[in-house]
Order: C-alpha cells, then structure tokens, then sequence
C-alpha cells in the first residue's frame, strides 16, 4: 500500500498553509511533526479528502483519491483536529450511528463496537451521554471511530491532544499493534507519543516538509548539536538570551543547562546523547537568537 | 517445417534486443491514466437503483436518530389537526394550510444539525458523507412532511364528505412545496436552532394575520388552479435552488473550511 503526495500545495488567499510538498507513505506509524500553524492540519484535511490540494495529486496505490471517492473514504480512518459530538447521543450510539454511515452491517457494527470500546477504556461509559464525558473520554471516542472501518489508511490529527499519561500510553501501544498492515499518519506536539512506536518522523516547518526520516537518523543528524552545560544561577539568562536552552535541571552541585547549538556554547560543555525533545527544538524554537 | 525455422530465426533475432522493463512508478502512471479512460463497469440502471436504494436506507437511518422534540411537536400537530375536527365551525382547509409546512419547518433543525455541532469535518470523511447524509434527512423530513399531511387529509375527507379533495390537495401542497421551499434556503444560511425557531414563528405570525384579513384569505382560498400551479412551480424552483447550493456547500466542501 502507497499513499503518494506529488506537489501538493495549499492556499489560502496569499497565504500558502502547504507548499509544494512530495513524499510517499507506506505500511507503519509516521509521526507528524510541527510548530502551530505549521500545515500539519491542513495537509492531514487533504489526506483526509476532506479538502482538495489547491494544485498536486494526492494518490493511492497509484490512483488519485479525489477520484476514487467513496471507495477511499471506505479504507479511511480521520479524526479531525476539532471534532463535534451529538450531545444527546450516547456514546454507544453515537459509535452505531458513525459505523452504518461508514457502512458497516448492524451486526458486524456492535461486535466492533463492543471491541474498540474495551481498546480505548470506555466499556463502562458506554451508556453516557456524549454531551457528559470529559475531554479525553471524547477524545476517546474520537479515536474509537477512526477505527470502526478497520481503516487501511489512518490520519489522525493530534489524538492525544487531552488525554492523561496512562490513556496516552495505551493509545500509543494501540497504534503500534495495528500499523504493520496500514498506514497510520499522527500528528503531536508531544514527542513522547511518538519516539518508540514511529517509523518516520515527518518535520513540517512554514508549510514545507522539511525532514522525513527515521527517529535514528534524524537525532544522528543533530548529535553534535546537544550539549550539557554546568552553570550557575546567574548565568542562565545570558544563555537563554543566546542559545536555545531545553530542560535546566538543578543539582546538588549547581545547574545543568542542556542546550542545542552548533558550536560549543562554553568550554566547560560536553556533548549528550540527543532525544526526540531536542530535535523539536533545533526545529521550532526561534526565540532565541543562536 | 519452413514455418518452425522461421520461427527460431525470429527468435534469435529478437533475442539480440534487451526490452527495458518498466519500473513500477511508471507502470503505476500508466494504469493511473489508463483507469480513467476505462469505461465503467456498472450499467447506469445499476447505479441508480444503487443509489436509491441507499438513499432510502440512509433516510430511514436518519430518520430513527431525529431527536425526541421533532417527534412529539409532529405528533402535536397531528392532534391539534385532529381537535378541529371535532369543533365542527372550523375550517379544515384552512387547518391543512396551516398545518402544512410545520413538519418540515421544525425538521430544519435535524437536517442541518451535524453542520451545528461541528460534525461536517468527521462527516465529510466517511463514507456516506455530507452530501448523502443532508440529502437523505431532507428527504426523511419531506416523506415525514407528506405522510403525516396526508394522514390528516385522508382524516379531513372521511369526516366531511362533502369536501373537494382538489381544493384540499392544494391547500396543503402550496404551502408544503412553496413554504418548506424558502424555509430550506433560509435554514441553509442559519443556524438551525435559530432558524426553526424563526420560521415557526414567522409562520404563525403569517397565519394569524391570514386569519384576521378576510379578503386576503378569501383570495388565497380561491385561488384558480393556474395561479396555483404557478405558485407550485415556483416553490418547486426554489428547491431546485436550494438543492443545487447544498450540493455547493457539501461536495465544494471548502466553504466548510473554518
Ligand atoms: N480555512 C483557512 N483559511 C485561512 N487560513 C487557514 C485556513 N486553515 C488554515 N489556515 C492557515 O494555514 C496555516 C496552517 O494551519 P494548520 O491548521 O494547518 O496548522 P497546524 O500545523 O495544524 O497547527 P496546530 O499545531 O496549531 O494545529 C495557518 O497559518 C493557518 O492560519
Ligand atoms: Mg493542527
């Protein structure tokens, strides 16, 4: 299975939320990376067929989607970034009414209702009015519906976005359980969610993509970059003033600052193996004038 | 004998030519561009009975998730249509032309009610969607419209078997075509909780003041069949509008976006 994205753009008005982006997705987990208003929305919206490309083709094994119609939208799973909810609709029969306009047989539908809602933690809640669940029990159900299909191509727009450490965890072993066999395209600003389980991280920046790898590589890409700085309290506004400075971390015998920078940033510094979170800010944090 | 030598000839000969496999980028371009010139399987018979027949299923689906209000308001109506036949000194053509659009005025808020609640964005992705799905609770409140309205004729006509089954046809399909008509484009541009609303009482309003003016009433329900007809027609246009635009708003689909 290929989800092929030639030069795709979006416009609105003078502004181009995506610009001219080309990649290709296969089989696995790819983690969508981005500052707001970066264009992970709105690239997400057309993979979705939801909206169309201002110009490019997005195709799928070959054919263009926006051709294929309803029999693309039959292998799609989306849970859109903002999503409403029938209030008085409760969440078992909000799910039946999501499954038979995804059309799915009534039988089939409660068998895979009965699943998901064991998957997301909700078995319990099942006869709750929509409208009295709490943001992540929502969110929840969001993601239970994306999957009702047993979709071939999965998007999901910032799924985690509310839920608590342990829900964040379960979801994430969920995903990692059912990509092998599709695609699945998540978007987050929460690294963690996709360190272990991504195959590739995709690095949206002003529109364009501009990095698509593995975790591995691209972390190998900035290893000289990171750096642990011994400090003390007074220093740590001259270096925030001039680096990029990520967790500051107190200890017995003074401050450790860790910091992204292409040169050394003080003699004292060492260079640390890199995480995820260190790669976001090489990326996105531009307050600070390195 | 002369034609096997002929064919090993040929065989060594074409055998000194190395043919380039295409790659399968440029096998997948090809197929893509070849797909859209194959003409479809389907018969057009096929897919209209298709069509139709999810059309129904879908509306009989959307018509069981209407909420509780749509139902006990419709049944209300059909009461009140019912008390007057019991008080004799009243006008059950007038009762039917009043009656007449409420259904659908009250099920403008079911039709339009996923755009409401943020729903059109997950709607737009599945696979029956916006479009379908504005389509069959349009139509799930028309048939609504007419059985209920029909009922409470074929109830006026056994009651008074005097009456003119013409004249009461047109009495509530005038305003069942003409009024649910504008009703449909203005709940189009309108929240449906405020266009119910709105409409309803606009409705009423409009009845009451039929009501006091006798002259205009008279007019109205005296209509001769041609003006009648116009007016029909009219109204009919309006739907074609109204259809045409929420065509627009669902498979244009960025009007949407927000
Ligand atoms: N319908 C629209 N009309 C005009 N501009 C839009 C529209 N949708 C998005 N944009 C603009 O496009 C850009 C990209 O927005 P998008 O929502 O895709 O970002 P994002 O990466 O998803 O951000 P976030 O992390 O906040 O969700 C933004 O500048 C936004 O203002
Ligand atoms: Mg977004």
């Amino acid at each position: 299975m290929k989800l092929k994205l030639e030069n795709v753009s979006k416009v609105f008005g003078d502004k181009k939320a995506v610009d001219n982006v080309t990649t290709e997705l296969t089989s696995g987990v790819y983690g969508f990376l981005g500052a707001n208003g970066s264009g992970k929305t709105t690239l997400m919206r057309m993979l979705a067929a939801v909206s169309m490309p201002t110009s490019g083709v997005i195709s799928l094994n070959g054919e263009d989607i926006s051709d294929m119609g309803a029999r693309y939208r039959d292998v799609l799973g989306y849970l859109p970034q903002h999503i409403g909810f029938y209030k008085s609709f409760s969440v078992e029969k909000f799910l039946q009414y999501i499954a038979s306009l995804k059309g799915l047989e009534k039988r089939e539908a409660k068998e895979r209702i009965a699943e998901l809602l064991e998957m997301v933690n909700l078995s319990e809640s099942k006869k709750v009015k929509m409208g009295k669940l709490s943001g992540g029990m929502k969110q929840r159900v969001g993601i239970a519906q994306a999957l009702l299909n047993d979709p071939k191509v999965l998007i999901v727009d910032e799924p985690t976005a509310g839920l608590d450490p342990k829900e964040r965890i379960r979801f994430r072993n969920l995903l990692a359980e059912i990509a092998s066999d599709r695609i699945v395209l998540l978007s987050t600003h929460i690294v963690s969610d996709i360190e272990y389980i991504a195959k590739e991280i995709l690095i949206m920046k002003d529109g364009r993509l501009i990095q698509k790898d593995t975790p591995q590589n691209l972390m190998k890409h900035i290893a000289s970059n990171v750096w642990s700085v011994d400090a003390s309290d007074a220093e740590i506004p001259s270096y925030q003033a001039s680096y990029k400075v990520g967790n500051i971390t107190r200890r017995a015998e003074g401050i450790d600052l860790r910091i992204i920078s292409e040169k050394k940033p003080a003699p004292q510094a060492v260079n640390v193996p890199v995480n995820l979170e260190d790669l976001y800010l090489y990326y996105f944090d531009e307050e600070v004038g390195a | 004998m002369k034609n096997e030598q002929f064919d090993e000839e040929i065989q060594d000969y074409l055998s000194l030519y190395k043919v380039d496999l295409p790659d399968e980028d440029e096998m997948e371009r090809s197929i893509a561009a070849i797909m859209s010139s194959v003409p479809k399987k389907k018969s057009s018979l096929l897919v209209w009975q298709n069509g139709a027949r999810s059309l129904l299923q879908n509306s009989i689906r959307e018509l069981m998730h209407f909420g509780a209000l749509f139902w006990v308001i419709n049944v209300l109506f059909l009461i009140l249509g019912a008390i007057t036949l019991i008080d004799r000194s009243a006008d059950p053509y007038l009762t039917a032309f009043i009656l007449a659009p409420l259904p659908f005025i009250t099920g403008t808020y079911e039709i339009f009610k996923s755009r409401d609640e943020g729903l059109v964005e997950l709607e737009m992705s599945l696979k029956y969607n916006t479009h379908q799905v504005f389509l069959s609770r349009l139509v799930a409140v028309g048939v609504m419209n007419f059985v209920l309205n029909a009922a409470l004729c074929t109830l006026f006509a056994s009651f008074y078997p005097q009456m003119l089954v013409v004249k009461l046809l047109l009495c509530w399909t005038i305003p069942y075509v003409f009024v649910t008509g504008i009703a449909f484009l203005f709940a189009m541009n309108v929240r449906s909780s405020i266009a119910s609303g709105t409409l309803a009482a606009v409705w009423f309003a409009f009845c009451f003041g039929f009501l006091q003016g006798e002259e205009f009433q008279r007019m109205v329900m005296q209509m001769d069949i041609v003006t009648a007809i116009a007016i029909l027609l009219i109204g009919v246009m309006l739907w074609a509008i109204g259809v045409q635009r929420m065509k627009k708003i669902t498979i244009g689909r960025e009007n949407y976006e927000a």
